[in-house]
């Protein structure tokens, strides 16, 4: 009798950590805040802003993208051999957006992150190497970490040449009034509204 | 006392054997789908097929006098002319006399016989003053330029012949026709990582401008241990095939996955050549789950 309300206590205690663990994953998920950008901003003059000495916030509270949600990967070392996969263009830091055995600077312009599932299709091993190159339109980059996630994504940091628009910002951990004062250091003109993941 | 010691065993032996078919059917279900291949003797093919513009060689250009209307065009882009033949006239009527530099009444021939690949003049309007017509020399040949990825530079020698697909028109009709071109030069372009390989036409009875669909490289080469490309695995340093290895265990037959380094020797889009790898092996071309060494796998239901 006593054994069975042990066992009763324990599985129940299991259940609340769970439950707690996973309320406590969306809680940190809903303090990420998306938001359109009005105007995209090319590649260029984000680089330029960011390297101004109040907008020091890049690489800390503040990231742009811009998403190519179906584009080609190559691998030189499988013989040009390709894959179709979303490709994500960061200006900032790749933490603030994605859990990864390692995460990209501001600065990391010729690094990428590799999911296991783009991993997978390219190179039959869901984690290559540190330094094995990957191809995105003419641009070699190094992966430098995997992404933990069975879907195909490559992520990389966008240089200030690149012919390149973001068109949303992703702001972490911040309330809307912070939210509205990191935009208006970056120039940005934002849209009509703003998503709350 | 005994009795119930007997009946407490068998229940025991019972519900252990039901929670291990239970386990394994679970097992089984979870386990990885493979499909395997076999390596094989084969060749691997290198081909490179481009579209190319085909263009003359030599070209003479017809610079017009700027704002002097035009009254007459006797030749269309595309045709041919010979030396002499009158390619347009300027409208020379509301010229004052003394306009020395149009001469012949205001026709204009042509010095040199070729095709007419360019003609912007038209009747009515006024000639631009630019190169408006431009004749490409039929006895200067023809040629196309074709950009080649270097890795395929081995295969690429000047002089050596390549298969050339272009249209021919005979009685107004057009026919598809194969040829022989010659590799006439290759330029190397460090920045672009390709190779302009630039082909001589001239031999065949090609138009200006049109397109011709040029074999740049086609060999074949010889292996004796070929997989489908699908099977190469790289884990950024080495290259590596996944095999199947049958292992007899107490509860029956078991097939694993081993890892098998492997040496590429060479690879196009659908096969790999490699060494190190036996041909009773079966080798693994697919699977629906991600694939770790050592897992217990089960073939797909055909099995090569």
């Amino acid at each position: 009798m006593i054994w069975s309300l042990v066992v009763w206590i324990a599985m129940l205690a299991v259940c609340v950590a769970v439950i707690t663990s996973y309320v406590h994953r969306i809680e940190e998920q809903q303090q990420m805040v998306k938001v359109l950008l009005a105007d995209s901003m090319e590649a260029s003059y984000v680089h330029q802003m960011a390297s101004q000495e109040k907008n020091q916030v890049l690489g800390q509270e503040i990231v742009f993208l811009h998403q190519d949600r179906m584009a080609q990967i190559t691998s030189p070392d499988m013989g040009d051999r390709s894959v179709w996969t979303e490709v994500i263009g960061l200006c900032g830091k790749s933490s603030i957006l994605f859990d990864s055995s390692m995460g990209l600077e501001y600065n990391d312009t010729d690094c990428c992150l590799l999911s296991y599932g783009a991993a997978y299709d390219l190179f039959g091993i869901e984690e290559v190497s540190k330094g094995t190159l990957i191809v995105y339109r003419g641009e070699k980059f190094k992966v430098v970490g995997s992404i933990p996630s069975t879907d195909s994504r490559m992520v990389y940091e966008v240089s200030r040449d690149m012919d390149i628009l973001f068109d949303t910002a992703v702001i972490d951990n911040r309330a809307e009034k912070d939210v509205e004062y990191l935009l208006e250091q970056f120039g940005v003109q934002w849209g009509p509204y703003m998503q709350i993941r | 006392m005994k009795m119930k010691i007997w009946k407490t065993i068998i229940v025991f032996f019972v519900f252990m054997v039901a929670f291990t078919i239970v386990s394994r059917v679970v097992t089984q279900l979870r386990m990885p789908t493979v499909d395997v291949a076999y390596a094989k003797m084969g060749a691997i093919q290198k081909m490179v097929q481009e579209e190319a513009v085909i263009q003359g060689s030599s070209y003479t250009a017809v610079v017009t006098e700027p704002g002097i209307r035009i009254s007459e065009v006797a030749v269309k882009k595309g045709s041919y002319v010979k030396a002499g033949e009158l390619l347009f006239a300027y409208d020379v009527s509301h010229l004052k006399e003394n306009y020395k530099k149009i001469k012949n009444e205001g026709k204009v021939y042509a010095k040199t016989s070729g095709q007419i690949v360019r003609m912007d003049l038209e009747v009515g309007r006024e000639a631009t003053g630019s190169a408006d017509v431009l004749i490409a020399d039929d006895t200067a040949g023809t040629h196309a330029e074709v950009l080649v990825d270097k890795e395929y530079r081995a295969y690429l020698a000047v002089g050596s012949t390549v298969l050339v697909d272009y249209t021919t028109e005979l009685y107004g009709e057009s026919y598809p026709t194969t040829g022989e071109g010659m590799i006439l030069a290759i330029e190397e372009d460090v920045s672009a990582e390709c190779l302009l390989v630039t082909v001589d036409l001239s031999p065949l009875e090609v138009n200006i401008g049109d397109y011709a669909n040029i074999k740049v490289v086609d060999v074949a080469t010889d292996y004796t241990s070929v997989l489908p490309r699908e099977a190469l695995r790289f884990d950024g340093t080495e290259y590596f095939v996944y095999v199947v290895k049958e292992k007899e265990t107490i509860m029956g037959l078991e097939h694993r996955i081993v890892r098998q380094k492997v040496e590429v020797l060479d690879m196009n889009d659908l096969y790999v050549a490699v060494d190190n790898v036996s041909m009773t092996l079966p080798i693994v071309v697919d699977t629906d789950k991600p694939l770790i060494e050592d897992e217990r796998v089960r073939y797909a239901e055909t099995k090569e």
